[in-house]
């Protein structure tokens, strides 16, 4: 169960972080390094 | 996990972050002062046409907390003021779309370091929609001001200092502004 719940974290992030990926910048005024597994 | 998917695991979950405290202090702060739905108009406004067409970022996530939560609370303060007087006027109505075209035009999609925009069909993209946001917006105040909804105009008016505010962060006066201001957080962490 406990390991369902990670992963289901892990790909509610993922979807977070290809979203960003996907548009210009954040939505506010800090911008995270983008991953290199990201710029390709 | 590959390092690969640790990585972007750990990307979304810092925009999560940052994008979520951003929220919070805007909404804790403009509660405490009975503006909160002028400030949150004004954060969705700047956060969804920031998606959208890039542009400065700080480089410190307490730098970008203060400056971002202080601008939008300035602005919806100064609509609870003059928005009463202005949100009407069909100037106010119409201008800042158009005065927000001419940035976009220029430099939408502006990119930072931390995220170059490095593929050109993503950049025309990015660019295509920044335009149709601007164009939808206008319509809708267009619609808004030729309706007479003077209610639904006074938050329209909040999100055209947004609109503009994220415009100038286009600019290259806006990085460098941006830039001043993450240097004096960066001196604070430092001392």
């Amino acid at each position: 169960m406990k390991k369902r719940i990670l992963s289901l974290i892990a790909g509610l992030l993922t979807l977070v972080a290809l979203s960003g990926a996907a548009s210009a910048c954040g939505a506010f005024l800090h911008q995270p390094e983008l991953p290199q597994a990201l710029r390709k | 996990m590959s390092k690969d998917q640790t990585d972007i695991v750990r990307y979304g979950l810092q925009s999560f972050y940052g994008a979520f405290t951003a929220l919070l202090s805007v909404l804790i702060l403009s509660a405490a002062i009975g503006i909160v739905r002028e400030a949150m108009t004004v954060f969705f406004v700047v956060a969804v046409y920031r998606k959208l067409s890039g542009g400065a970022h700080c480089s410190t996530l307490p730098g970008c907390l203060t400056v971002g939560t202080l601008i939008i609370i300035l602005f919806a303060v100064i609509i609870k003021n003059a928005g009463p007087t202005v949100s009407g006027t069909f100037l106010w109505v119409t201008v800042p779309s158009v005065i927000a075209f001419i940035p976009a035009y220029f430099y939408a999609p502006a990119d930072v370091p931390q995220k170059p925009i490095s593929s050109s069909a993503q950049r025309t993209m990015l660019r295509r929609l920044s335009f149709l946001f601007i164009v939808l917006w206008f319509i809708m105040g267009a619609y808004l001001w030729a309706g007479q909804k003077m209610d639904l105009l006074y938050f329209y008016a909040a999100g055209n200092l947004g609109l503009l505010w994220q415009s100038f962060l286009l600019t290259p006066p806006g990085y460098r502004l941006i830039e001043q201001l993450s240097l004096l957080f960066r001196r604070r962490q430092n001392s």
